[in-house]
């Protein structure tokens, strides 16, 4: 790709950017939030139209006017928000567009379902081995499992270049390896691929050159062997930053919540846990153990049949999410698309929705109170937007996760239920959500979270509780475990 | 720094999209465009008494369509407020015709249409079918009850000089029935645009699954909805009967599509999310437009369905064009 400018209503997004790709290997693409990774990469693929530029193909010129064009040159995609269909199966998801078919008579053909299948069921077992029930609909699969369906999908069809725009995001330690070998694998056959990601330990762990890209211009281009953590830090934010987790040990206060014998038998059986003032409670465990299911069952969202919830005494029976709101509880859904944004709404829109309070003068929703509010968490969180009256659709995926952690911070919780609550944030801002999260619990509220990025959970959560099929297998103290020990309990009830 | 790229980068454009992001605007141009028309082919079009006799008579779908585009909105339908209205309309002459006094009768049939919306409601969100079947369904039993009932013969003679203000009567020489749609359209714009009612609608239409994680009772905003389309309805359906002075069985028969239409033509999204409550009224005053000026010019009214028709999709046709052509930029 050379020299590819971009602009969205006037602003430029990507200035004369330049990329090349070589066959049998792996590019990391890497950059903050909005310095135009995904845009770069849906000039590629035809989504987007670039204002110009060109693209070479094996060295001719190529033009890419629609998806179908950068299909039908064996570019395939793996989007930063996830594109299956909810309401089809996996085998279907998994083939659409490129189903298998058996001829009948010479120009009518039927779809084989049978071999489709079996087809699928055969890449996510051998290929990632993974277990899953090919015929449930995507609706009905766990939101880490999607992932997975979205990487066989893109790795079935038999691309040249495979674009993976933060393929990573939601999975689980062990289901990255299974993907970072089938990238090794997809190279030795020649393939190229584009890997997207925030995790940069990572990126130079399967990447063989990475490409930095800084407010739409690529900055670095060059062997992984050349290059540094830091170096990549600095050129990507353009300035040092200090990327520790800004943990402060405090003294925890009284009991918030308290958890005993929660079970619902389907997902999690006899959990029991308490919450203090100023803690940060960390869940962890492979993909569908059942950590989600708990969370949202203390939003009211997932329904227990034995147990007890108690909130400051009370105990807690949920009607309704508006309840658990009530008593100042939020909760963040990992999947930003589904459950998180509006998108056909503004940003301001999408922050004040949960806390319109805030906002109203008597009767009235006061729009300059929102425009306020708004512009604080802009500034606040560095939200790369040009005015909150934008639509949130048009923000990159990392601004848009700010935005809700925005939505949620509003609401003035006692208790935060996080659900992966980085996702897609670069590594600059990341720290200044865990500053946010910081200062929260310290003005004595309390966090309990789920992020499949073990690293982050040990850097800020005082206690760590690990599931295993659906039961406690231990809980942790910060101080006294170390990642290592976090996985051999994850894998098994040991 | 980015804001200032903006401005020096495209200034002259930036007032071009600026004014084509108004929603609506689609609809202005081919409103001017067919008052042009209209004017060359008939003398009477472009005199004042035309165009307020053309305003009366767009209220009905008017005040209708405010309550469509609040369903549309939630990203429903309801397909039974012509029934509603003309079921209230027969109500309310039903009433009077029994000797009873015209506030009691007209609010009888308020309740009533609002009664029709609350079961609406529920079958929708608790019942959970989807809201095209069952406001077919509806729609369906209303229109029959009032067949059944009048058996086809209009229930006519309503000479109440204080019934007959509401849909014939001047203030201060502007009909009362614009007042009212102007009032109502103040009233449900604020309530649309400056109310958390009308972001929970808004937010159910966009994305209900997140409606229902930021706390929002689905069920109870829908139902409400529901609840306001059927009052509205019924508010319609007293204009007319005031206006005929009758009841007539298929009153407002077919104005479901009407009141769609004016939605669509507003700007109102028929996935949800969005919606133009005024730019929903020009809609429904281009369409009575149409049909006026058909009149006048003498068309022979088999063709005015086909003319409709025609201008529905050119009117929406515009407006996507020129989002589409902000969206270029
Ligand atoms: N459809 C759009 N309309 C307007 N602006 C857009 C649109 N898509 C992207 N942008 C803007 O372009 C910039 C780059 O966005 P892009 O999605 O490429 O960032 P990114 O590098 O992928 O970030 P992230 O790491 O957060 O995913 C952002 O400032 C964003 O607001
Ligand atoms: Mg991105």
């Amino acid at each position: 790709m050379k020299e590819i400018n971009k602009s969205f209503y006037g602003v430029p997004v990507l200035k004369n950017a330049s990329i090349s790709l070589n066959k049998g290997e792996c590019v990391g693409l890497i950059g903050e939030n909005g310095a135009g990774k995904s845009t770069l990469i849906k000039i590629l693929c035809g989504a987007y139209k670039k204002d110009s530029g060109q693209i070479f193909i094996d060295g001719k010129e190529k033009t890419i006017n629609s998806v179908e064009d950068a299909q039908n040159l064996g570019i395939r995609t793996i989007y930063q928000e996830l594109s299956l269909f909810p309401t089809l199966s996996v085998a279907e998801n998994i083939f659409i567009n490129n189903e298998i078919t058996r001829n009948v008579a010479s120009k009518l053909s039927f779809l084989d379902i049978n071999t489709m299948r079996i087809e699928a069921e055969r890449i996510l077992k051998d290929v990632l081995s993974v277990d899953i029930d090919v015929n449930k609909t995507i609706e009905n699969i766990p939101f880490s499992q999607r992932q997975l369906v979205e990487i066989a999908r893109a790795i079935y069809s038999n691309g040249q270049v495979i674009i993976m725009d933060e393929p990573t995001t939601g999975l689980e330690t062990k289901e990255k390896e299974k993907l970072f070998n089938v990238i090794y694998d997809l190279k030795s056959h020649g393939k190229t691929i584009i890997f997207i990601s925030h995790y940069l330990d990572e990126v130079m762990q399967v990447c063989d050159r990475i490409i930095v890209l800084r407010d739409g211009e690529v900055v670095i281009e060059d062997k992984t062997a050349h290059m540094t953590l830091d170096d990549i830090i600095t050129s990507m934010i353009g300035k040092v930053v200090d990327n520790h987790y800004p943990k402060e040990k405090m003294e925890l206060g009284n009991t918030v919540l308290k958890v005993e014998n929660l079970s619902n038998v389907k997902d999690f059986n006899d959990i029991s846990f308490d919450l203090h003032e100023k803690e940060i409670v960390g869940i962890v465990g492979l993909a569908g153990c059942g950590k989600n299911e708990i969370l949202r069952a203390l939003f009211g969202l997932v329904k227990w049949q034995s147990g007890k919830v108690t909130l400051n005494g009370e105990e807690l029976k949920f009607k309704s999410v508006k309840s658990a709101m009530e008593r100042k509880i939020a909760f963040l859904p990992a999947e930003r698309k589904s459950e998180g944004i509006f998108a056909i709404q503004t940003v301001s829109w999408n922050t004040s929705i949960a806390a319109l309070k805030k906002i109203m003068q008597g009767w009235k929703l006061s729009l300059r109170k929102e425009k306020l509010i708004t512009n604080k968490f802009i500034s606040e969180l560095g939200i790369k937007v040009h005015s909150p009256s934008m639509l949130i659709s048009r923000l990159s995926g990392g601004n848009q996760q700010k935005v809700m952690l925005s939505r949620w911070f509003l609401t003035d919780p006692k208790v935060l239920l996080l659900e992966e609550p980085t996702r897609g944030i670069d590594v600059n801002a990341k720290v200044d959500v865990y500053n946010l999260i910081m200062r929260y619990v310290k003005q004595g509220n309390s966090v309990i979270m789920v992020s499949s990025e073990e690293g982050e959970v040990l850097g800020i959560c005082d206690k760590i509780i690990v599931i295993h099929k659906g039961s406690m297998v231990a809980t942790l103290d910060r101080e006294k475990t170390s990642l290592e020990e976090i996985k051999r309990y994850s894998v098994s009830a040991g | 720094m980015i804001e200032k790229n903006a401005k020096n980068t495209g200034r002259k454009k930036f007032n071009l999209s600026s004014l084509l992001s108004i929603s609506g605007f689609g609809v202005v141009i081919a409103y001017i465009l067919l008052c042009v028309l209209l004017t060359f082919l008939s003398r009477n079009f472009l005199t004042i008494n035309n165009f307020i006799t053309i305003i009366r008579q767009a209220v009905w779908v008017g005040v209708m369509g405010i309550g469509m585009t609040f369903v549309i909105a939630t990203g429903g339908i309801d397909l039974s407020v012509g029934s509603t209205l003309g079921f209230a309309g027969l109500t309310v002459a039903v009433l009077l015709q029994k000797g009873i006094e015209v506030f009691p009768a007209c609010l009888i049939a308020m309740l009533i249409g609002a009664f029709i919306g609350l079961i609406n409601g529920l079958l929708i969100s608790k019942v959970k079918l989807p809201a095209f079947i069952a406001t077919l369904g509806t729609m369906s039993i209303l229109r029959g009850l009032v067949y059944v009932y009048t058996k086809g013969i209009p229930v006519y003679g309503l000479r109440y000089p204080a019934f007959q203000y509401l849909a014939q009567g001047y203030f201060y020489g502007i009909p009362f029935p614009v007042i009212l749609m102007a009032v109502l359209l103040l009233i449900f714009s604020f309530l649309m645009y400056r109310t958390k009612f009308g972001r929970y609608v808004l937010a159910i239409g966009s994305n209900e699954d997140g409606a229902r994680l930021v706390g929002i009772d689905i069920d109870k905003i829908k139902i409400w909805v529901y609840i306001l389309t059927g009052f509205l309805c019924s508010i319609s359906g007293i204009l007319l009967t005031s206006r005929s002075e009758a009841a007539v069985a298929d009153a407002g028969s077919g104005y479901e599509m009407d009141a769609i239409a004016a939605s669509v033509i507003g700007g109102t999204s028929m996935s949800g999310g969005k919606a133009n409550l005024p730019a929903m009224f020009l809609g429904a005053v281009l369409m009575t437009t149409i049909r006026n000026g058909l009149n006048l010019t003498g068309v022979s009214s088999l063709w005015h369905q086909v003319v409709l028709g025609f201008v529905i999709l050119i009117a929406v046709t515009m407006d996507s064009l020129s989002t589409r052509l902000l969206r270029k930029e």
